[in-house]
């Protein structure tokens, strides 16, 4: 009796101990890393010139202060020159930094992105170490939005479906945003070719049924450069390969030339809001 | 290369001519077929030896034998581990014709008596890198949840290893998942897996016979560069009406087989299902009237196995097959609705025909697909994406035996390839979109071949072979010739040595995506862009037979592989229409040993595998150029499995195994992506060279038992399994967690990020698990 009870005892702890979770915390040793510098950046036409310059960080390095503040570059020297012109991008003091739209940047100019299509903008960065980084972009035109409707099902719930027509015989590259009722509710937000264009030369950007009467439909298309296209989905692929195990990281495409890496782009939006009635 | 060609026909003209020199002697022919007295099947493999001349040979895959001896009376043992040896005294004045069923063995120690190869016959054979399974071998193993599966049982073979945890794809000396040749029934299976690769799609209780070879590949086979897989399904029971099946915690299975017109035709038909949606499916539906129901989604897979035969005279035979698997998972809710499957379909039919004792041919015409499609639709629109293959292969093989010093084979195929790649179809009812992206290809592989395998002395036999193969796709003709060539010297009965060297073509590529071959990856032809991948593979080792009832060998190899494919960072995969301008080309190499100590016979068998091993790729647009170890390099890989006959009808088994972790990708850095107005910011991870991290070294401990009874009708037993017996959490993946807390700023609650983790995921704890399987 006895040892039967031993025996059950065991089995049952045997197998508690299998219950346990599959998932643990664990110790990874990391190489030394070297940081590198990293630029973001984005011109949008009659928009203020802003740029934000960081360097990384080893993965596992402690945060002092927060994520974005320990990683700032604030002794830069910065230009971006179009045609004749040089601007150079001041830091804002250091602090408080520039606050554009929601989102903050480190060096800034006075002056508003020309609306010059034609001219090359070109960047270059100069840190106090003396590493050198440059890059290059122009300023697309906006591609409009055809329309926005929305499809009804049987209990009233709407898809919102949005059409594009893509400009034939180049190719283009966007960037789709959709919010859901307000900007803190982003339901959709990737970038495409127009490899998808369809028999109409038009790309549709359909939703799920979550439309009720009186919701708001925000649909934000942008025009971007092939450079923007190209490391927007290889910085996408990086993010997604932590945690997935079928898949294989790759290098981030980068157009920032140098001690560096990032995006140096333009940026042309179109917007139209729709209310589901 | 010219000169490596000379040295082949050299090869082949001395052959001849001692095979012309032998035939100054009278001589004839003792030629038939083997075969199991209580089924009928076929045996393969079956040892004819003449003790006196000491000359021998063995029956080919069909059971058929030709053995060509001085006129005279011989006195022929034909053996066969696990069956009765069977001693006949043979007359040779003419040529004659011998057909033999062989007896079982009636002793219940038999069942653990594995081998279909005796170890006399694997020192005497040039044939190296090979390794042959039985489905007793595989039955008696540990299975995870119970299924017998007779890829991972080869992966518990040195120089084999998996693609990590449960999985059933197989990466041979360094080789990808795409690079090994699975034919079933002589038909190529593009992807014979179940469940994204936990389960293979061969059903062993029709599967006869799997040989594995690693290198030193036969001149017959080509078109892949790391392995050939051979799974030869049973023919069916000629003599009475039988079946096997099974009940297993997860699938059921059942194969009857029968005699169409007693002892000369035969069918055998094998199913096996899952049946975890018929519990998911009654869930759901209890559950539907809930408020808050959201449907789990639906998933089984099956395969189906057909064989007949037809014995139409003493020299011919017919044969058809054909073989069915595929996976479905579906989801379906409100108006939304997704429908994922994916597949292998093959036939075929078989002709042997004998023309003379002395020549055997086999004609095979297959048919074999694969592909895999998503649908998915909502309310008006619908979607849906797939990729697949089709072949269609006439091939004729014919062995000619000469002289009992003399094998010549030779033959040809030719297969036409179709390639759906990355079809994309979506459109609405209304017609307010219809797109259709992707492309379809076509191929023509063909391939013809010689080999002659010869002994030039007692201890010195050879086999020199040459393969020329082609495609033509794309306006593009590729083509190149394949030498093939092994010895073997022995030293005496007991020890021999033998060395290798192949060379292979790959004229169909698989692009993967991933580090695991997923039911998704895209089947591939050579164009103008992507050329014909290549390897070469020397090989040499030596075999021992200790006492009589350990074989211990050790295999080094080196290969080297040119024009392997990889995608370009960044690749579009879906919605590329040219596939071919997202790939990036590169080299790869592999050395290794292989050690395997094995005993088949007694109460306690098994085998001790030892691999060392490194396996190198290295692309221009890779890791900067630099060379990185391939995700499957695995410097050490041990495999020791035991089995042991505890009591007549009580055996029991055991498998271990440990491994180097794979090689993978971490991040070393990260960096803080504002993004643009909108979207939020997030945290880009850096990474490094290509696979320059090791997971944790993987080990686990499988035990098994079989406990056979002897029910009112026909034979059942029970198997009992334990996967992961210590219940060692191996690592399936890591990944790097960001660390938050809530604090409070100017009054509202915020997330901020305090640092970052790394976490190890696991695939599977301790599985026990039973299974009931019957015989009648």
């Amino acid at each position: 009796m006895f040892k039967q009870a031993i025996f059950w005892s065991v089995l049952f702890m045997f197998f508690l101990s299998a219950c346990g979770s599959l998932e643990k915390e664990i110790t990874v040793d990391l190489p030394e890393y070297e940081k590198q510098y990293i630029v973001e950046g984005y011109l949008e036409a009659n928009k203020p010139f802003r740029l934000l310059l960081t360097h990384s960080s080893g993965y596992f390095d402690a945060i002092t202060e927060s994520v974005i503040d320990d990683v700032l570059v604030n002794d830069a020297l910065v230009t971006i020159s179009y045609g004749e012109t040089v601007d150079t991008l001041h830091p804002n003091g250091g602090f408080p930094l520039y606050i554009e739209d929601d989102k903050l940047f480190n060096y800034g100019s006075e002056n508003m992105v020309p609306e010059l299509y034609n001219t090359p903008f070109d960047l270059n960065i100069e840190t106090a170490d003396g590493k050198k980084m440059w890059a290059s972009t122009q300023l697309l035109p906006a591609i409009s939005i055809d329309s926005v409707t929305f499809r009804k099902n049987a209990d009233s719930m709407a898809l919102v479906l949005t059409y594009v027509s893509d400009p034939v015989n180049e190719a283009n590259f966007y960037r789709r945003m959709a919010y859901f009722n307000n900007m803190d509710s982003l339901e959709q937000d990737f970038v495409t070719d127009d490899a998808v264009v369809g028999e109409k030369n038009q790309i549709v950007f359909g939703t799920a049924y979550n439309y009720a009467p009186n919701d708001t439909a925000i649909n934000i298309l942008y025009h971007i450069t092939q450079d923007y296209y190209d490391y927007f989905r290889t910085m996408q692929s990086a993010v997604s390969s932590n945690g997935n195990p079928f898949a294989i990281p790759s290098s981030i495409i980068s157009n920032i030339q140098g001690d560096g890496i990032g995006i140096f782009t333009s940026l042309t939006k179109t917007e139209v809001i729709k209310v589901y009635e | 290369m010219k000169k490596i060609l000379q040295i082949f026909l050299l090869l082949i003209l001395v052959n001849t001519t001692f095979y012309l020199q032998a035939q100054n002697n009278t001589r004839f022919t003792i030629s038939g077929y083997v075969n199991d007295a209580d089924n009928g099947e076929s045996l393969i493999g079956v040892s004819i030896y003449n003790n006196m001349l000491k000359q021998g040979t063995v029956t080919n895959a069909y059971g058929f034998f030709s053995l060509t001896l001085p006129q005279g009376t011989h006195e022929l043992v034909f053996s066969y581990v696990g069956y009765e040896t069977h001693t006949e005294s043979i007359t040779l004045n003419q040529n004659i014709t011998f057909n033999l069923n062989l007896q079982a063995a009636q002793e219940e120690l038999q069942e653990v008596v594995i081998k279909a190869n005796s170890f006399q016959e694997k020192i005497a054979t040039t044939q190296m890198s090979v390794e042959q399974l039985s489905m007793k071998e595989a039955k008696l193993l540990p299975a995870l949840f119970g299924e017998v599966d007779i890829i991972k049982t080869l992966q518990l073979k040195p120089g084999v290893t998996s693609g990590g945890e449960g999985s059933s794809g197989i990466f041979v000396r360094g080789g990808g998942a795409d690079q090994n040749l699975v034919l079933l029934d002589e038909a190529p299976v593009y992807n014979p897996s179940h469940l994204f690769g936990f389960f293979s799609s061969f059903n062993s209780d029709a599967v006869k016979s799997v040989d594995l070879y690693k290198g030193g590949f036969p001149a017959e086979y080509g078109g892949k560069l790391s392995s050939v897989i051979d799974v030869k399904l049973n023919d069916g029971n000629n003599k009475k009406f039988s079946g096997t099946g099974g009940l297993g915690l997860i699938a059921s299975r059942l194969t009857l087989e029968a005699p169409i017109v007693k002892e000369k035709s035969s069918f055998i038909i094998s199913a096996r299902r899952t049946y975890v949606d018929i519990f998911t499916r009654a869930i759901n539906k209890a559950s539907e009237d809930k408020e808050d129901y959201s449907p789990i989604p639906n998933y089984y897979f099956y395969d189906l196995n057909l064989k007949a035969n037809y014995i139409l005279s003493d020299k011919d035979k017919i044969f058809i097959s054909g073989f069915l698997s595929r996976d479905i998972f579906s989801f379906d809710v409100d108006d939304f609705s997704i429908d994922f499957g994916w597949g292998n379909r093959a036939a075929t039919a078989r002709w042997n025909h004998i023309f003379n004792p002395r020549l055997f041919l086999n004609t095979t015409f297959t048919f074999s697909q694969y592909d895999y499609k998503i649908s998915n639709s909502i309310d008006i629109f619908s979607f849906d994406l797939g990729s697949g293959i089709e072949d269609y292969t006439l091939k004729v093989d014919f062995l000619y035996a000469p002289s009992a010093k003399h094998n010549i084979k030779f033959g040809g195929s030719g297969i036409h390839h179709t390639f759906d790649v990355n079809r994309i179809n979506t459109n609405s009812e209304d017609g307010s979109f219809d797109i259709h992206l992707g492309s379809t290809l076509n191929g023509v592989e063909t391939g013809v071949y010689i080999s002659d395998d010869i002994e030039i002395s007692d201890a010195l036999k050879i086999n020199t072979g040459l393969r020329w193969s082609g495609f033509a796709n794309d306006g593009k003709f590729y083509h190149g010739l394949e030498p093939r060539f092994s010895a073997r010297y022995a030293f005496n009965e007991k020890v021999s040595a033998k060395i290798s060297y192949a060379r292979m073509f790959q004229y169909v590529h698989l692009a993967s995506s991933s580090g695991a071959s997923l039911p998704t990856d895209v089947w591939y032809p050579s164009t103008k862009i992507v050329q014909p991948e290549i390897s070469d593979q020397v090989a040499g080792g030596v075999s021992f037979l200790l006492g009589d009832k350990f074989l211990l060998s050790n295999e080094v190899y080196y290969k080297w592989t040119q024009r392997q494919i990889d995608f370009k960072d960044g690749a579009e995969l879906f919605t590329s229409d040219n596939l071919a301008e997202e790939f990036v080309f590169g080299k790869g190499w592999s050395y290794g040993n292989e050690f395997y100590i094995e005993k088949t016979e007694g109460r306690t068998t098994g085998w001790i595998g030892y691999t060392w091993s490194k396996t190198w790729r290295q692309f221009d647009a890779i890791s900067q150029g630099r060379k990185f170890p391939a995700r499957n390099d695995r410097r050490h890989d041990i495999s020791i499995v035991i089995m042991h006959q505890l009591k007549p009808k009580l055996s029991i088994s055991a498998a271990w195994v440990y491994n180097t972790g794979i090689a993978y990708s971490l991040p070393v850095g990260r960096y803080y992506l504002q993004d643009i107005s909108g979207a939020p910011a997030q945290i880009v991870p850096i990474y490094p060279d290509r696979n320059s991290f090791r997971m944790p070294a993987y080990h686990r401990l499988d035990l098994s038992m079989v406990w056979k009874f002897t029910p009112q009708w026909g034979e059942s037993d029970l198997s009992f399994s334990v996967y992961n017996a210590y219940n060692r959490r191996n690592a399936y993946f890591i990944y790097f967690e960001e660390k938050t807390e809530t604090v409070n700023i100017n009054g509202e609650p915020e997330e901020i990020t305090t640092g970052f983790s790394a976490k190890q995921v696991s695939l599977f704890p301790i599985i026990p698990s039973i299974t009931w399987n019957f015989k009648f």
